[in-house]
């Protein structure tokens, strides 16, 4: 653990070109301390020198891979790390989260993105920790905290202001996480009352409320449309999370 | 070059020469030796062995004789038969009178009568045996001679008579006994004897004077003696006393003619002339002459061949006093070639054409009945003479031994005498003779065995044209000509009879030697079994026999051949008859019948049940062909014939299919696997060119071209991540490896979260959504996000393309358990271009391309759409873009059962 206002963020890339692109970006940030690797096996060499807070590893690297190195690296560290690689498909990004990821993030992706995932993940790693809620009314989903009590929504510890809607929403998802919600059970939830025809509305509220908790709306981490059925809260990070540790 | 011996032709025909002389030489050796051997000539005198040799033939003669009393026993003529005291006595008497240099003997035997009952004895008459009975002759042989003849004939050959009485049988007319003949051992006695006995048993022998007189007239034989006397003065008399006068005489026309006669009988016909004598002779086809007698007389003597062959000299008026006295009731007389009868009876006798006898005494000439035809139609040349008169009372008969002092005539006693002295005088030289001759003939066998085959002028073996006969026929053919050969060999009493069977000797031994010499060719021409007629019908048989087998073996596909229907007509045509059998056996034997039909109705019951069942297999084979279950193939064990030929096509059909399927398979998913690889490889570069271009983007730059570069080079590689991922996922879908994971869901509610999801941007574009969903829902069993990537590429395509400021019409709705969601909108652009083109990946509505999308949507969405069994159709009418889904629906009440 480095000290509170500095954090050591270790890139791992065998192309140069993205590693000094990233690092720009992250450089923007004062409190970043970035180091690079360009492979597995440099990465876990300084893993054992720096008091590393976050990696970013790419997956497919020369001598060792990023699925190998996460392997070795979970052997011994806790940090976050977020794979960043141009492995599209369902079947990698499930592969890589199950081997230990906190986050995925495709190739080729938005700067932007990589930034607030970075600082989600070490702000959680850091700040809020493996927090549970105290209360029964405090729910937690991933990096969203909701106090009922309170009637408050914080995202890696941010708070954000709701519609009364949203936040009803919300709420009723985030009471069952992982389960699915057709429109027409949310609005009734919601509102009291069946639909009749307007539970299309449903489907704008949803829209909304990702756009204020989701880092990308266009692919909602925790927020997510099963389509043809409803919605559900995802808490998929939070049981890996707890299974790893 | 000297040639060996066997290969020369000469030598071969020396040695088969040499052979040919041999072996009769031989054979008639082998024979003679195991004669002498077994008659013991070599330890005992000739006379002995000769003494023996007639004796053992006497033995034999009685034998027959003692036959011959029997048979004349049986049939009425003694009431005992002759006894062996009689027999013994005669043999004694024979034997006593026979000297082995000369002697020779038959015997007669006759009735009181003076009948000849029976003959028998050596010589040439020991053949001739005959007797009579009541009413009929019996003749053994065609060489019958009366009494008086075979007296003639003894007079002739000198043969010295014995006359035994037959005491035991004598049944005189109440006369004594006679005494017993064969008690007077002496030739001499003989003629004293007989007139001793004769009168007592025949009273017409008082006539003496007569038979004195006819022994005169029998003067003219030389020889002649008394003994002659006692049968011809029988004869005489009987003639003397002949109840009939006739006279005799050729007429002009050289006919012969009967004349009455006067009581001065003329029986020595001395009322004829010697010219009218030589007339009667020319008619009656006598041979004549004239000479004189020792009393100085001119005689007219006749001369005929009697019947025992032998050329006979006779005075004339004795010639037809034999005759007539033969022939006491009819005499058949022939004048050119046509038959008369001289019929005693008539008064005068008449001589008339035997046809009027035949049809004026039938019973007479059914007695003779072999003869009238002959006698009828002229063939028949000679006479012969018929006793149709009852026999008188039988009394006594007598025996006539005739025994000869010289051995000259030539019977077989004598013969066998001098054939014995002839063996005796040889009897050294014969076995040495057959011994060399032995020799040779093996010698020579042995050569020609070893030379056949080979020829002077060759020095490999071949065969004649003989041996191109197939050896077992040239076998049988020479084995039955041995057989002939054999079957000429009779008896050798005679020269002629010696001689032929030399020949035939020589022929059998000639055939033995060729087929030996035939066998060695045909060995070393190695032809033996080949040339065969045997042989090649086996070959033959072999031949076909593998033919057949060839075809047997090719004989399912021959069966293959046969078409399926006439297959199916062979076994209808069958079981028609089979039907029919049944029902006629159910009228004949019903138990049988039934049991054959219900056999044939089980039959065809489980025939059907079978065929039904492929046909099933075949079906249930095709039917996964149809769906598209490569994998399944039909199982060709339970099937047969046609059945299992089906079977085989349409699994060779699904191999094809299958192969073919997996190759394209293989191909897509190459291609994609190409697509994913080249897709991730652009990756990397594409996120440098972005995040550079960001980078860029973000530098205080002035120069508004390079800002507005920059922008360019933001856009396009936008837009080149879009087309990755697009690409990707579009090869991905029309290779079919995308995995759909489907469940229930709801068409509605995807719609409604689609809609709120683009609600923003429809607003954006100015565009107005009218959304017509009436059914409350829309369920399908499907894979969600793979269907909100095909609606959402359409509405992504929609606000693309769609011009600001209009009306977008969603319809859904079911109907027919089937899901109809259309999408209406107005384009910007003009599309000039067909639906199908615009389905194709890569084109889009516009040609210039400047647009944001990669072109791929609608294919990725129809792809994602037919990976649900629906369809995805587009319309276009005028500006009017319509895209129309069609999914099946999920049928509620299958819910429970689906999951």
């Amino acid at each position: 653990m480095s000290d509170h206002d500095n954090y050591h963020i270790l890139i791992c890339d065998d192309e140069k070109d993205i590693v000094n692109a990233l690092k720009i970006y992250l450089s923007q940030n004062p409190d970043y301390i970035l180091h690079e690797a360009f492979n597995g096996r440099e990465a876990l060499a300084i893993l054992k020198q720096k008091p590393i807070d976050l990696v970013l590893l790419d997956i497919m690297m020369p001598e060792m891979d990023g699925i190998e190195t996460i392997l070795k690296l979970r052997e011994s560290y806790n940090i976050p790390v977020i794979l960043l690689t141009a492995k599209s498909e369902d079947t990698d990004k499930i592969q890589g989260l199950n081997l230990g990821a906190d986050d995925y993030i495709t190739k080729p992706f938005n700067p932007m993105e990589v930034l607030a995932r970075v600082r989600s993940q070490l702000r959680r790693y850091t700040q809020l920790g493996a927090a549970v809620p105290v209360s029964e009314r405090q729910y937690r989903c991933g990096n969203i905290f909701l106090d009922d009590s309170e009637k408050t929504v914080t995202v890696d510890g941010e708070s954000v202001s709701l519609t009364p809607t949203e936040y009803a929403i919300l709420l009723f998802l985030i009471k069952s996480p992982n389960k699915v919600f057709s429109p027409q059970e949310i609005y009734t939830a919601v509102r009291g009352e069946l639909p009749y025809g307007a539970e299309g509305t449903i489907a704008v509220h949803i829209r909304h409320l990702r756009e204020k908790i989701e880092i990308n709306p266009a692919e909602p981490r925790f927020l997510k449309a099963v389509w043809g059925q409803g919605y559900k809260l995802d808490q998929f990070q939070k049981s890996e999370r707890g299974e790893l540790s | 070059m000297k040639k060996p011996f066997h290969k020369n032709s000469f030598c071969k025909a020396v040695a088969i020469l040499v052979y040919a002389v041999s072996v009769p030489v031989f054979c008639a050796g082998a024979i003679g030796t195991t004669g002498l051997l077994s008659n013991d000539y070599y330890t005992r005198s000739l006379s002995t062995i000769q003494k023996e040799n007639i004796e053992h033939r006497l033995n034999s003669d009685l034998w027959n004789l003692d036959a011959d009393f029997t048979e004349l026993k049986n049939n009425g003529y003694f009431s005992e038969t002759i006894s062996e005291q009689r027999k013994t006595a005669l043999y004694q008497e024979i034997m006593g009178r026979y000297d082995p240099d000369k002697t020779n003997f038959f015997f007669c035997v006759y009735d009181m009568d003076d009948n000849l009952l029976l003959q028998s004895g050596s010589g040439a008459y020991q053949a001739s045996r005959t007797f009579t009975n009541n009413e009929t002759i019996y003749h053994e042989s065609e060489q019958i001679m009366s009494e008086l003849e075979y007296e003639r004939f003894c007079d002739q050959h000198q043969y010295d008579q014995v006359k035994w009485s037959m005491e035991e049988i004598t049944v005189p007319r109440g006369e004594p006994a006679p005494t017993l003949p064969g008690q007077e051992p002496l030739p001499e006695t003989v003629p004293v004897t007989s007139p001793e006995t004769i009168p007592t048993t025949n009273p017409e022998l008082e006539s003496e004077p007569e038979s004195t007189e006819l022994t005169e007239s029998t003067e003219f034989t030389e020889e002649i003696t008394e003994t002659t006397n006692v049968p011809i003065s029988t004869e005489t008399m009987a003639l003397m006393e002949s109840p009939f006068d006739f006279s005799i005489h050729a007429n002009a026309e050289n006919e012969l003619v009967l004349a009455p006669m006067d009581e001065a009988a003329d029986p020595d016909f001395t009322s004829y002339s010697m010219d009218e004598k030589e007339q009667i002779c020319r008619a009656l086809d006598l041979g004549y002459e004239t000479s004189y007698d020792n009393g100085s007389t001119l005689k007219l003597w006749v001369t005929f061949i009697n019947y025992a062959g032998y050329e006979q000299r006779i005075l004339f008026e004795d010639y037809f006093r034999l005759l007539l006295d033969q022939n006491p009731d009819l005499y058949i007389i022939t004048q050119d070639g046509l038959h008369y009868v001289i019929d005693y009876h008539t008064a005068p006798p008449a001589m008339l054409p035997i046809s009027h006898y035949i049809a004026s005494y039938p019973e007479d000439f059914s007695l003779i009945e072999s003869y009238p035809a002959d006698i009828a139609s002229g063939e028949y040349d000679t006479y012969y003479h018929v006793k149709i008169s009852e026999p008188e009372d039988i009394s006594t008969h007598y025996i006539v031994g005739y025994v000869k002092a010289e051995l000259t005539a030539e019977d077989y006693y004598r013969t066998a005498q001098q054939y014995t002295a002839l063996a005796y005088q040889y009897r050294y030289l014969i076995p040495i003779i057959t011994v060399i001759a032995f020799l040779l003939c093996i010698t020579g066998f042995l050569f020609a065995v070893a030379s056949a085959g080979y020829h002077t002028n060759q020095e490999e073996p071949s065969g004649t044209i003989f041996e191109k006969i197939p050896y077992d026929v040239f076998t049988v053919c020479l084995f039955f000509a041995g057989i002939l050969s054999m079957l000429a060999v009779d008896e050798f009493t005679n020269w002629e009879q010696i001689i032929m069977i030399a020949i035939c000797l020589m022929v059998l031994s000639f055939i033995i030697l060729w087929f030996c010499m035939s066998t060695a060719t045909r060995i070393r021409t190695k032809t033996i079994l080949q040339n065969n007629v045997l042989y090649k019908i086996f070959e033959l048989l072999r031949n076909l026999f593998q033919k057949f087998r060839n075809r047997t073996r090719h004989a399912p596909k021959l069966l293959e051949y046969l078409p399926f229907v006439w297959k199916a007509g062979i076994v209808a045509v069958g079981t028609f008859f089979l039907d029919f059998l049944a029902v006629a056996l159910i009228a004949e034997r019903e138990e049988f019948g039934w049991f054959l039909k219900i056999l044939m109705w089980m039959v065809g019951i489980a025939g059907t049940i079978l065929v039904v069942y492929q046909l099933h297999l075949l079906e249930s084979g095709g039917q996964n062909l149809a769906d598209g279950k490569l994998e399944e193939k039909i199982n060709t064990k339970r099937l047969f014939g046609v059945f299992r030929k089906h079977a085989e096509n349409l699994n060779s059909i699904s191999d094809g299919m299958n192969k073919a399927v997996s190759d394209r398979l293989k191909s897509e998913m190459f291609k994609t696997e190409l697509i994913a690889n080249v897709s991730h490889d652009i990756r990397t570069p594409l996120t440098s060119i972005i995040n550079y271009t960001d980078l860029l983007s973000k530098l205080n730059i002035q120069d508004e071209k390079a800002i507005g570069y920059i922008s360019v080079l933001k856009k396009q590689s936008a837009r080149l991540r879009k087309l990755t991922e697009d690409v990707l996922e579009a090869s991905k879908a029309t290779a079919g490896t995308t995995k759909t994971e489907k469940e229930i869901m709801d068409m509605k509610v995807l719609l409604e979260q689609l809609i709120g999801e683009y609600s923003e941007r429809f607003e954006q574009k100015n565009l107005q959504l009218v959304s017509n969903i009436t059914e409350s829902s829309l369920t399908v069993l499907g894979d969600g996000r793979l269907l909100w990537r095909a609606v959402d590429n359409l509405f992504g395509n929609i606000c693309k393309y769609a011009m600001p400021h209009t009306r977008v019409y969603l319809n859904a709705y079911s109907e027919n358990h089937r899901i109809f969601i259309t999408l209406r909108n107005i384009s910007n652009t003009e599309l000039n271009i067909s639906s199908d083109a615009l389905m194709e990946r890569f084109i889009r509505g516009d040609r210039s391309r400047n647009t944001e999308g990669s072109g791929l949507g609608l294919s990725i969405a129809q792809s994602f759409i037919n990976l649900h069994n629906g369809e995805l159709n587009l319309h276009i009418d005028g500006d009017l873009f319509k895209v129309s889904i069609d999914l099946p629906e999920h049928d509620n009440s299958e819910i429970n059962t689906a999951i």
